[in-house]
């Protein structure tokens, strides 16, 4: 009867994998990359924090976690009595906080039990007690992945951590493990000894052929990972802060970026529109090669860019948000058709924008528009297309007062929440139900992107120019994209930023936490998109920038640029 | 007057100052506007015609600074501009100060604000005077109660009206000096054998709708305002008159991108004591114990050439007729075109012609030819 069962559960199992088509595969790059031991020493003490000699390029990161070694006892010949040595005695952990180039600032976590000193040892993550909690009960293979490959830490066991592991990863009462290598069925994140994230990894399945299934893997699938921007505590620049290539021939002020295959010849291309024109290029390795552009009906003004493979034909289209020369709103489809780039669909009468959303990727939605005084009205909602029309499907559920621009969705421990810029600026992170979870320290957003209200004029007031929220993305990491601009940005109809940036945020479950950004720089941020890698290459980002001008009579000069974010 | 600017800065100031620990999102602005214009008019004494011939150049009655501000579903406005240099000594205006409610289904706005009915063309002589009392309702700016829905119909209870010869209400006479300038000022306080007695008993009342049906946009409603007078010779009534105003009104907008249509009617009775309007016809308003009868209205053609350039041209008529005396009509025409130097400078050439036909009496009225340019930086 026995025999039958484990027989039968063993099937059952080599199905599951077969239809799942997991493989065990050697410990991803990037985490032995993370945790590898790195030695450096303490420079100085600064305030409460210390320096140390490990900066930009040296291969850690904000967050890492860094054990203090100084001199201990003198280690005596039992017989001559001369010191052969010293003991190494550990004063305590430093957390990276801030990069520079050359060294880095640094806070201790927890108890220092000797005071820290100039010219004590450091060493990144080891001996560092580790423990793999298993939410998912089938990460014991990636447990034995870490702990050979991570030989460094001092590693608890699998099955006692398991069993005395609390319901849901909150920090131990009675264990004291200073690192924690937290599995669930989305992500394996790693904490530190006061529960702060280190690094986060998403969970996901990569496809493998049945033949190479075998009863072990099947019994003990492993849970490949892919490696992620590293969040850290601070806002250090850190790797892909610098542009790898800068493409500055543009005139204008972009009001939006997007990329795509769109004329299907498998490489892709970038869209940059500006008020008056959309222009198209193809996106290289080493620059932006520009291929044309299509104006825009006269008088016509452009507020917001976005692109779509909603016909699914493998061409993505463009989806341009206008105004007529009347203020009435009057977008625009784009597409490579019959050898050329041309305007399939015109006066679309919405708001239009595409936000990624988590399980079902890129979704075009749309919101009305009302010239009688509620610039978007009613609920914002999804877009079909059948032919060369849009056609309004159901209605996009969204917190109350969110609009179609300056929001984003990512999913977290299990629930989908809202990346959002507020209207005074702050990103916060929302429920699905509006509740306010978190909230940026700083400002954020920012753009010069508008339409024009004339609602009020016929009767005495004043055109008002309603400026478009920054575009919000989120990473497949839970990651949260956002552009920073500062300048002039208060008033009404004049507005230049002169300062930018791109910043990156990640909500840990209980903060919102800046962790990256590119190097500030004059120039106004207008719009980016995040490529993610494929196929084992580095995501990238594109952005468009312009400069600033102190002649308003001639046009800005404005830039594309690339990024290498350094991980797939 | 002071007493709204103060009251108006002392609003701004506080929104201001509570900006951070409010979060709420304040957006200033502004427009400077400056006219030059050379004119040359043409009036008459009896049948004699004289001629005067001027050049201008004054800051605009539209130059103004201004605050929105909005805080979930609130919103306000409160902006201050130059008076018309018509007006220049009664020092700065108020020209708005409201807040708004949005709450969902539709907006409350309470405060000052222009009348629902006002319409105006792209005409910029006379501090962008969009044909004002020559086919247009501009009658400037009152506290006001406005509930808009949003399927398009809204309610206006206004401040009421007891004009009855342009400009500002008149008020009862016989009121004490500390009641003087102040809403009260309809209501008699002091023993005067000799007096002037307005009496109202409901605002200024608009119901309308304004809709969009494909490229045309439209919009109409009728207004309703009445009051009475009562004139008292040394304890005698010598005079006793109720006003009745009627006013209905449609305008639309017609989106031939990048050519627009748009046009505005009216008609009514007893207009220009509804709409206090200094720029109205003398013949609009109630006159020895007659009716006046209203219609006017104006159309005008404009054409986007690119980014930069704009064109427009119109043309307005109002008729007023008391049926006792002679008809009061007036006309005007512009064309001009809107230059846009950069997003936020724009000049704009114009030439402008109005007439004032014949008065009432049907005396010969004035006539100007105007051409200038508007200079406008807005921020």
């Amino acid at each position: 009867m026995f025999k039958t069962l484990r027989v039968l559960y063993a099937s059952i199992i080599v199905l599951f994998s077969t239809a799942l088509g997991y493989a065990a595969l050697p410990l991803p790059e990037q985490v032995a990359r993370d945790f590898k031991p790195i030695s450096g020493y303490v420079v100085q003490s600064s305030g409460n924090d210390y320096l140390i000699d490990l900066g930009i390029g040296q291969g850690v990161v904000a967050g890492d976690l860094f054990s203090v070694v100084g001199p201990g006892k003198a280690i005596t010949h039992p017989v001559s009595g001369k010191i052969i040595g010293t003991e190494e005695q550990v004063k305590g952990l430093l957390r990276l906080t801030r990069l520079k180039n050359g060294y880095s600032q640094s806070r201790p976590v927890g108890a220092v039990t000797d005071s820290i000193k100039r010219g004590d040892s450091i060493l990144r993550f080891q001996d560092m007690a580790a423990v793999v909690w298993d939410y998912t009960g089938q990460g014991h293979q990636l447990a034995r992945q870490l702990q050979s490959g991570l030989p460094h830490l001092q590693w608890k066991d699998y099955a006692d951590a398991q069993q005395k592991r609390p319901t849901t990863p909150a920090r131990a009462e009675t264990m004291t493990p200073t690192l924690y290598f937290i599995l669930t069925s989305q992500t394996l994140e790693v904490r530190g000894p006061d529960f702060e994230l280190i690094h986060s990894y998403p969970v996901t399945g990569t496809p493998a052929s049945t033949s190479n299934a075998t009863l072990t893997t099947a019994a003990l699938p492993a849970l490949p990972l892919l490696p992620v921007i590293a969040p850290a505590t601070g806002g250090a620049v850190q790797a892909g802060g610098e542009p790898i290539w800068n493409n500055a021939n543009l005139k204008g002020t972009p009001i939006g970026v997007a990329v795509g295959d769109f004329d299907g010849d498998g490489r892709q291309e970038a869209a940059i529109a500006f008020s008056d024109r959309i222009e198209i290029g193809r996106l290289n390795a080493d620059g932006y090669q520009s291929l044309g552009a299509i104006r825009l009906a006269g008088g016509s003004q452009a507020y917001a860019l976005d692109a779509a493979d909603l016909n699914s034909n493998g061409r993505t289209e463009l989806y341009v948000s206008a105004m007529n020369s009347n203020g009435n709103p009057a977008g625009i489809s784009i597409e490579f058709r019959d050898g050329r780039y041309r305007t399939t669909i015109s006066k679309i009468s919405w708001h239009l924008r595409t936000v990624m959303l988590p399980g079902e990727g890129n979704v075009l939605l749309a919101q009305e528009y009302n010239g009688l005084g509620r610039e978007f009205n009613g609920p914002v909602f999804r877009v079909k297309r059948t032919g060369d029309s849009l056609t309004r499907a159901e209605t996009f559920p969204l917190p109350k007062r969110i609009n179609l621009y300056g929001f984003a969705l990512f999913s977290s421990q299990g629930r989908t929440l809202v990346a959002n810029l507020d209207d005074d600026g702050y990103l916060s992170v929302l429920t699905a139900s509006g509740e306010q979870l978190a909230g940026s320290a700083d400002t954020v957003g920012g753009t010069e992107s508008y339409f024009e209200m004339n609602d009020e004029t016929a009767t005495g007031g004043e055109p008002r120019q309603v400026y478009l929220k920054a575009r919000v993305e989120a990473t497949s990491q839970g990651n949260i994209l956002v552009s920073a601009n500062s300048g002039l940005g208060f008033l009404g109809r004049l507005r230049m930023y002169v300062k930018s940036e791109l910043k990156l945020f990640h909500w840990n479950g209980k903060d919102l936490r800046e962790t990256w950004h590119t190097t500030p720089e004059k120039s106004y941020l207008a719009d980016f998109r995040l490529l993610p890698g494929t196929a084992g290459e580095n995501s990238k980002l594109v952005t468009v920038v312009a400069f600033p001008s102190m002649n308003p009579l001639t046009a800005r000069t404005a830039s594309v640029r690339m990024y290498d974010l350094g991980t797939p | 007057m002071k007493k709204r600017i103060i009251s108006a800065s002392i609003i701004a100031a506080a929104l201001g100052l509570s900006v951070p620990a409010m979060a709420l999102d304040v957006t200033p602005y502004g427009a400077i506007r400056v006219g030059t214009w050379w004119t040359s008019s043409t009036y008459y004494n009896g049948q004699n015609a004289l001629h005067d011939a001027d050049f201008t150049l004054d800051l605009q009655g539209d130059s103004l600074v201004g605050m929105r501000v909005k805080e979930g579903d609130f919103s306000g406005i409160a902006e201050m501009g130059a008076y018309n240099p018509k007006n220049r000594a009664g020092g700065v205006e108020l020209r708005m100060l409201f807040g708004e409610w949005d709450f969902g289904g539709g907006k409350v706005r309470v405060g000052y604000a222009p009348s629902p009915y006002v319409f105006r063309s792209e005409q910029t002589y006379d501090s962008d005077g969009g044909f004002n009392g020559y086919g247009s309702l501009w009658d400037g700016r009152y506290a006001q109660i406005k509930a808009s829905l949003n399927n398009g119909l809204y309610l206006t209870l206004k401040k009421q009206s007891t004009s009855n010869t342009g400009g500002t209400s008149n008020f009862t006479t016989n009121t004490g000096p500390a009641w003087q300038n102040t809403p009260f000022n309809l209501t008699a306080t002091q023993y005067a054998a000799t007096n002037t007695n307005y009496d109202t008993y409901l605002p200024q009342t608009t119901v309308g709708y304004e809709g969009k049906a494909g490229i045309l946009k439209y919009g109409g409603g009728m207004a309703f305002n009445f009051y009475k007078v009562t004139q008292t010779t040394s304890d005698v009534v010598t005079s006793k008159d109720e006003i009745y105003s009627y006013l209905g009104f449609a305008h639309g907008t017609v989106d031939l991108a990048p050519v627009e249509l748009k046009f505005n009617l009216y008609t009514g009775q007893n207009v220009g004591n509804l709409m206090a309007n200094s720029g109205a016809a003398t013949g609009s308003y109630y006159f020895n114990r007659h009716n006046a009868y209203t219609y006017g209205g104006w159309a005008q053609v404009g054409y986007t050439l690119n980014n930069k350039i704009k064109m427009f041209t119109g043309a307005s008529y109002e008729s007023n007729d008391t049926k006792e005396s002679k008809v009061d009509d007036r006309m005007a025409a512009f064309a001009n075109l809107q230059y846009a130097v950069s997003k936020n400078f724009k000049i704009v050439p114009e030439f402008t012609y109005l007439n004032d036909l014949r008065s009432r009496t049907g005396a010969k009225e004035p006539q100007i030819y105007a051409a200038g340019v508007k200079w406008e930086m807005t921020f």
